[in-house]
C-alpha cells in the first residue's frame, strides 16, 4: 500500500483493514494475518502493526485469543462504521466547512447537490 | 543491550568525533540512526560493536565493554558494514562454516531469505556482483538471530527490488529479542521501517525517540507562509514547509527529512519544545 | 564456555580459516615444491660432484627462511584491510583462538609442510643427478653436524618478528617488515659500533652485537670476547626476541581498532 503523507501510519494501516471488513473481504472470526506477516506485506515495522491491531481492539473491531492470533469481532462493521461517522464528522467534516468558508459555498448549495448526487448515483458498493 | 556513557571519541585528538555522547538502545525496536555526512554515523556503529574503542567514556553491549571483543558477546551480535567482504568460497560452504558460530542461528530463515533475494547458493561468493554479495550477508546477518544487528547503510548498493524484499524481511525478523539499528542518509528507504529515530549531530546524539510518540507531538505541513506557531519553518517555493505542536490532535506521520533539517539546523524552537515534558527516560537534547 | 579458550570454538575456527584458504595454501605448496626443486636443480647441475650435504643446508635453511618469512606475513594479513578486519575481528571466537589459527599455521603447520617439499624435492633431485658415483645421501634433519635444527629456531625468531609484521602493518606487510628488519639491523649494527668506541675510548677494528670485539694493536690484532660459560647466555638474546615478537603480536590483535 501507498501511505499518505499526513496520518501516522499505523492510523492508515487501521483505516485499511476497516476497508478490508466493511467490504466482507474479512468477515466476522476471520483469523487476521498476523502482526509479523502483515508487517513484511507492507513492509513496515511490526510496532507499528502492533499498534494498528492494539487500536483495533480497543476499538472492538477485532479481538484476540491468546497465542493463537487476531480475529475480525462479530460486531466489527458496525464499529468500523461507527469510527468512520465519528471521524468524518470531527476531523473531516470541520475542513470541508473550512473550505466552503473559503470558496463562499453556502449549506442550500451543499443540500442540492448532495440530493441530486444520491438520485443520480443510486447505493452500491462503494 | 547497548549502553553509551559519556563517549569521547576521535580519530585525532585536536578532530573530536563525539562529546560526552550518551545513548541508550532496548530490545524489541528498530533504530534508525540519521546523521550529516561525516557526523560519524560509522564511526558510532563501530564504537558499539567494539571496532573502535572510546577514548574516554564507556560503551557496553550486553551487559560487557564492547572493546573487549567476548566471544560470548560477538556470538550474540552481527555487524553489517556498508561494503562487505565475503571469501571465495560458496554460499553453502561459508553457512557451513561459520553458522555454528552463532548459537540462534536460523537455516530455514536463511533458506527463506536467500531465495526473496534471489541469491544463489551454490555460486562462489566473492565472484557474485557486490550487490548480491551484500544481499547475501544480509541474509546471514538476519538468519544468525542474534540479539543485536547493526546495519551500515544496508540499502546501498541495492536495486529497487531488493530494497522492497529488504524492508519485508527486515519487518519480519524483528522480535522483542532482538534490536536492530541501521545507519542511513536515505530516509525515504527505511521510513517506514524504523520505530525510533536517532540523530546524531554536533558530536552528540540529539534525538532518541519513538516515532510514534513524536507523531503525537508534532504536525507536518506545508503552509502559505510560517506564522509563530511554527517551531521549524523551510521555505519553498510556495510557501513554507513547517513542523508545529501537534495539541491533541490526530497522529501525524513524522516527515523524517524535515525533522532532519529542523534539527541538523539548531532550530532553538523545536529544541525547547521536545526537551519540554519528554515521555522517555533519556534526555533527548 | 571460556571467554579465552574453548576447543569447540577453536576447532570451528581452524576449519572455517582452513576450509577458506585451502585452495591459496595448495597452490602455495605447489610454487614452494616447484621452487626448492628448481633451486636444489640447479645446485646439483652445476656441481661436477654429489651434492654435498653442507649445500643442502644451505638450501634448505635459506629456503625456510625466505618462503617462511613470506608466509608468516599473511597469516595476519585479514586484520588489516579495513573492509575483511570488520569480519575478521567480529568473527565470535577470542583473540586468543584467532593469534592461535595464525600462529599454528605460520610455525608448526608450515616448518612440517616445508621440510616434506623439501625431502620430496631433495630425493627426486638426487635421484635424478646423473653423478655417475654412489648415490649421495639426504641431509639428516637433526644431527652434529649440519644442524638443520639450528635453522629451525632461527625461523621460530624470524616467524616471530613476520608475525608482528603481519599485524602491525596493514598492506604489503613482507616487504614493510624485512624493510624494518634490515633497516633495523642496520642501525643496531652502526649505533653498536659507536657506542662500544666511545666505551672502550679507541679505534675498533669490527664489532658485532652480542659478541666479542676486535681490536688493532700497532700490527697486532687483538680480539676480545666473554669468558666461555658466559657466551651461552647470549642465547636468551634471540629467545627474548621471539617472545616480545609473539606477545606483540598478540597484543597488537586485542588491540586492533578500524
Amino acid at each position: 500500500m501507498d501511505f499518505k503523507n499526513n496520518e501516522a501510519i499505523y492510523l492508515q494501516i487501521a483505516g485499511y483493514v476497516s476497508e478490508l471488513i466493511l467490504r466482507g473481504k474479512w468477515p466476522p472470526d476471520f483469523k487476521i494475518p498476523s502482526v509479523r506477516e502483515l508487517a513484511a506485506d507492507l513492509q513496515v515495522n511490526p510496532n507499528t502493526v502492533m499498534r494498528t491491531y492494539e487500536l483495533l481492539q480497543s476499538q472492538e473491531v477485532l479481538y484476540n485469543k491468546r497465542g493463537i492470533g487476531f480475529f475480525v469481532a462479530p460486531a466489527a462493521a458496525e464499529q468500523v462504521l461507527a469510527q468512520r461517522r465519528e471521524r468524518f464528522l470531527t476531523q473531516e467534516l470541520p475542513d470541508v466547512f473550512a473550505t466552503m468558508r473559503l470558496l463562499g459555498i453556502g449549506l442550500p448549495e451543499v443540500q442540492r447537490r448532495y440530493e441530486e448526487f444520491n438520485q443520480t448515483q443510486p447505493i452500491s458498493a462503494s | 543491550m547497548v549502553r553509551i556513557r559519556n563517549l569521547y571519541f576521535g580519530y585525532s585528538k585536536r578532530v573530536p568525533l563525539f562529546q560526552d555522547l550518551s545513548l541508550t538502545l532496548e530490545r524489541g525496536r528498530i533504530y534508525g540512526l540519521l546523521g550529516k555526512n561525516g557526523a560519524g554515523k560509522s564511526t558510532l556503529l563501530k564504537n558499539i560493536v567494539g571496532l573502535a574503542f572510546p577514548v574516554a567514556g564507556s560503551c557496553e553491549v550486553l551487559g560487557q565493554p564492547a572493546a573487549r571483543r567476548l566471544p560470548s558477546v560477538l556470538a550474540d551480535l552481527f555487524f553489517l558494514p556498508e561494503e562487505v567482504d565475503v571469501p571465495t568460497v560458496t554460499a553453502a560452504r561459508f553457512v557451513e562454516h561459520t553458522a555454528g558460530f552463532y548459537p540462534k542461528f536460523d537455516h530455514e530463515a536463511l533458506a527463506r531469505y536467500l531465495s526473496e533475494f534471489e541469491v544463489p547458493a551454490h555460486a562462489v561468493l566473492s565472484a557474485l556482483s557486490f550487490g548480491q554479495q551484500k544481499k547475501f550477508v544480509i541474509a546471514f546477518a538476519l538468519a544468525a538471530n542474534t540479539s543485536l544487528l547493526v546495519m551500515d547503510e544496508p540499502t546501498n548498493g541495492l536495486d529497487i527490488p531488493s530494497k522492497v524484499q529488504f524492508r519485508k524481511i527486515v519487518a519480519s525478523a524483528l522480535s522483542d529479542e532482538r534490536c536492530v539499528i541501521i545507519s542511513t542518509h536515505q530516509v525515504r528507504d527505511l521510513e517506514s521501517l524504523i520505530d525510533t529515530v536517532l540523530v546524531l549531530h554536533g558530536q552528540r546524539i540529539v534525538l532518541n525517540a519513538d516515532l510514534g510518540e513524536l507523531g503525537e507531538r508534532l504536525r507536518f505541513g506545508s503552509v502559505p507562509e510560517a506564522d509563530d506557531t511554527a517551531l521549524y519553518a523551510e521555505r519553498t517555493a510556495l510557501g513554507a514547509q513547517v513542523i508545529r505542536p501537534n495539541h491533541g490532535g490526530v497522529p501525524e506521520r513524522v516527515d523524517l527529512e524535515l525533522l532532519f533539517n529542523a534539527l541538523v539546523s539548531e532550530a532553538p524552537a523545536l529544541a525547547h519544545y521536545l526537551t519540554q515534558n519528554q515521555p522517555a527516560h533519556e534526555s533527548v537534547l | 564456555m571460556s571467554q579465552s579458550f574453548n576447543f569447540v570454538r577453536f576447532g570451528r575456527l581452524f576449519r572455517k580459516h582452513t576450509a577458506e584458504h585451502l585452495r591459496g595454501y595448495l597452490l602455495a605448496t605447489a610454487v614452494l615444491l616447484g621452487g626448492i626443486g628448481l633451486v636444489l636443480g640447479y645446485v646439483a647441475y652445476l656441481n661436477t660432484q654429489a651434492m654435498s650435504a653442507s649445500a643442502q643446508a644451505i638450501v634448505f635453511i635459506m629456503g625456510l627462511l625466505s618462503s617462511g618469512a613470506f608466509f608468516t606475513s599473511t597469516v595476519l594479513a585479514p586484520f588489516g584491510p579495513p573492509r575483511q578486519a570488520t569480519s575478521a575481528l567480529l568473527l565470535p571466537a577470542s583473540h586468543w583462538e584467532k593469534y592461535l589459527v595464525a600462529w599454528l599455521y605460520a610455525l608448526p603447520i608450515f616448518v612440517v609442510v616445508y621440510t616434506g617439499c623439501f625431502y620430496l624435492m631433495d630425493a627426486l633431485v638426487l635421484q635424478l643427478d646423473d653423478w655417475a658415483g654412489p648415490k649421495p645421501d639426504l641431509v639428516p634433519l637433526f644431527s652434529g653436524q649440519e644442524k638443520l635444527y639450528t635453522g629451525l629456531m632461527a625461523y621460530a625468531v624470524l616467524n616471530a618478528v613476520f608475525l608482528w609484521g603481519s599485524i602491525y602493518f596493514t598492506k604489503q606487510q613482507f616487504i614493510r617488515t624485512a624493510f624494518g628488519v634490515l633497516l633495523g639491523l642496520v642501525v643496531v649494527l652502526v649505533l653498536n659500533f659507536q657506542v662500544v668506541q666511545a666505551l672502550v675510548g679507541r679505534k675498533v677494528e669490527s664489532v658485532l652485537p652480542f659478541s666479542g670485539l676486535v681490536l688493532r694493536e700497532g700490527k697486532a690484532i687483538e680480539s676480545l670476547d666473554l669468558p666461555p660459560g658466559q657466551g651461552a647466555w647470549l642465547v636468551l638474546v634471540p629467545v627474548g626476541l621471539m617472545l616480545l615478537g609473539w606477545a606483540g603480536a598478540y597484543a597488537r590483535l586485542t588491540e586492533k581498532q578500524i
